[in-house]
């Protein structure tokens, strides 16, 4: 396969691409996967443990019923912020497939009582045909707040597979924000969050999916506890590819609130987008909605930016751009980069 | 005597499937105001927009000369870098572009940019989305704002003054003047205009050139469009289009 210098084999510039960037002076700690082995791995803050996951299983049983069967070779990391850390800077975090034509991730991230802690992760590669699959799971205990970023940055001819799980101890914060940049061939990323009383859970996700490709996405969040609140907002760009996002909220406590909200654009006549929202209310002091919107981008605002001499690739990626930050106001700085990469190549391709 | 900037020819337009404009004819030269009244719904955006290049309005017949050059076949965007600046009668608000943002696109200069949002009470809402949530007189003033900093040779204003009150239509008013150089005399005006408006009182505070009626997608002018407009109030749009004689131009007779 020919690549463009843009897309050579320059590592570095591969995980810049997804957030994981040198001077490490700007994070709490690194964990970096290379094909089938660990790359790199330190914790700068004496809050946080980063160890291998397949060293800390002896150790923490607890964690078999979760995870299933494993390899014995698990590879990925397991990730503790102890009691009352408080890390400001973000740990990152990067699964990169160089040679290696399948990649098979299990993390683990536990936020302990009254943590506050953050995380980058990102995915990319540079081969033909690979095959990635990731397993995560995340404990965020009672009054923890956890945010992670995701980004991935796949060729064309990849596959992959995703699944989360999250449990939200009470009065504890999960927010999640997932921008895939480049879509691979297939892509199947599933998500699912248990929210304990008082508890509260963000999914945010960015998808742009282009040609031949085929994304899902499915973000579930069980509101179990009292008080329990939730919102998922995912906006999915299609420019030539298939979005199917399905969400799913369940309103099972008492005095549980959640907000869904799935809306799409469709660059051109290729692709398509389908959003399933899907709520249900089983306890009756819930309260639940959703809105989703999908269509093409405006012929009238187009004109309308174009009439102030604005060209034509400009505009549409304006207006693109404006309909990613109009609800993600919660976009952190370093996701920013990744959208601007991601409008960039909107206005190449008008 | 002074060139035409615009000069449109036997112009047939289609707007969706109908026919909307049918051999009409107007010419604009440098420096001149037109004012066009006609009942809802004769076409008058349609021209307007058939002029800028909007989508879904189709020449099917005659020109559009810019400088003497046809439009037929360019893009809005060229059109409006060549000079033509519109300001449009139903604008669209446009989520997270925030009206800054766009504004530093047309214009670069911070100083211009805060001068005009100031003249036209719009200070407070240049961090806000476009047209997002503005009042009514608000958006009409916020397309002005955009037009000053474009910097037309050619300005289309469609209904500038529609749901403006009769304080703000003299602050509109004030802008509309300075972006057509009104303050001078006749002559030394540079920047030309097409206006179309429902209401008289924009009138009393513009030094208009000639006026036009346009009735079933044609327009016929006359002198003044003060007296046109009061003639409208007086006996209806029909019948002042009859009495009208010239076809399209300013009449060179009458001044
Ligand atoms: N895209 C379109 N599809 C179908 N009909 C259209 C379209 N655009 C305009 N029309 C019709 O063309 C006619 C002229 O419309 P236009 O907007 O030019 O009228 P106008 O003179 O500006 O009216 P008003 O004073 O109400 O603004 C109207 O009957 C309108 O419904
Ligand atoms: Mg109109």
């Amino acid at each position: 396969m020919v690549k463009s210098p843009a897309e050579g084999n320059d590592m570095d510039g591969k995980l810049n691409l997804v957030g994981y960037d040198s001077p490490k002076t700007q994070s709490s700690g690194s964990f970096l996967v290379v094909d089938d082995g660990i790359a790199e791995m330190q914790s700068y803050s004496d809050k946080l443990e980063i160890l291998p996951l397949a060293k800390s299983l002896e150790k923490e049983q607890w964690l078999k019923e979760h995870l299933g069967p494993v390899p014995k070779k698990v590879l990925g990391f397991f990730v503790r912020a102890l009691p009352d850390a408080k890390i400001e800077k973000p740990l990152q975090a990067c699964f990169f497939m160089k040679e290696k034509k399948a990649q098979v991730i299990h993390n683990v991230f536990v936020a302990e009582k009254n943590s506050q802690v953050h995380l980058i992760s990102g995915c990319t590669d540079d081969l033909v045909e690979g095959k990635h699959t990731g397993i995560s799971l995340f404990f965020v205990r009672e009054n923890a707040s956890v945010s992670v970023t995701r980004i991935h940055h796949w060729s064309p001819d990849a596959s992959v597979f995703s699944k989360s799980s999250v449990f939200v101890g009470k009065n504890a914060v999960f927010d999640s924000n997932y921008i895939v940049i480049n879509s691979p061939k297939k892509e199947q990323a599933h998500s699912i969050a248990r929210v304990d009383d008082g508890g509260a859970v963000g999914f945010n996700s960015i998808i742009f999916s282009r040609e031949n490709s085929d994304f899902t996405i499915s973000d579930k969040i069980l509101l179990e506890g009292k008080n329990a609140r939730a919102e998922i907002i995912s906006r999915a760009i299609s420019d030539g590819g298939r979005i199917l996002t399905k969400t799913y909220m369940a309103g099972k406590g008492k005095d549980t609130r959640g907000h869904l909200e799935c809306d799409g654009i469709l660059l051109n006549e290729k692709g398509s987008i389908h959003a399933i929202p899907e709520l249900e209310a089983v306890n009756p002091k819930t309260n639940l909605s959703h809105e989703a919107g999908i269509g093409r981008i405006s012929e009238t605002e187009l004109s309308y930016l174009m009439a102030r001499g604005i060209d034509e690739a400009k505009a549409k990626s304006l207006i693109v751009k404006g309909f990613l930050d109009a609800k993600i106001n919660r976009i952190p700085p370093n996701l920013q980069k990744a959208i601007d990469e991601l409008v960039g190549k909107i206005s190449i391709q008008a | 005597m002074a060139k035409y900037l615009l000069e449109i020819r036997d112009l047939w337009v289609d707007a969706g499937e109908k026919t909307i404009l049918k051999g009409l004819n107007i010419s604009v030269r440098e420096g001149e105001s037109h004012v066009i009244f006609g009942p809802n719904g004769t076409g008058k955006s349609t021209l307007i927009g058939a002029i800028m290049g909007l989508p879904n309005i189709k020449v099917t017949k005659g020109d559009i000369l810019f400088r003497g050059k046809s439009l037929l076949g360019i893009l809005v965007d060229e059109r409006a870098r060549k000079g033509i600046g519109i300001g449009f009668q139903h604008p669209p608000a446009i989520d997270g572009i925030m009206l800054r943002k766009l504004l530093e696109i047309i214009n670069s200069s911070q100083a211009e940019i805060k001068r005009i949002a100031l003249a036209l009470k719009l200070g407070r809402h240049l961090e806000r989305d476009l047209n997002k949530g503005f009042s009514g007189g608000e958006v009409k003033a916020c397309e002005i704002m955009q037009l000053f900093l474009q910097n037309p040779d050619l300005v289309l204003l469609d209904e500038p003054d529609s749901g403006v009150d009769i304080e703000n239509i003299k602050v509109i008013s004030k802008a509309i003047r300075e972006l057509l150089q009104m303050n001078l005399p006749i002559g030394k005006r540079k920047r030309s205009a097409i206006i179309i408006t429902h209401g008289g009182n924009i009138l009393n505070y513009l030094d208009t050139d000639v006026g036009h009626v346009m009735i079933d997608g044609k327009l016929k002018c006359g002198a003044d469009s003060r007296e046109i407009f009061s003639k409208i109030k007086k006996c209806g749009y029909r019948d002042c289009y009859k009495c009208l004689s010239a076809n399209g131009e300013k009449p060179s007779g009458g001044k």
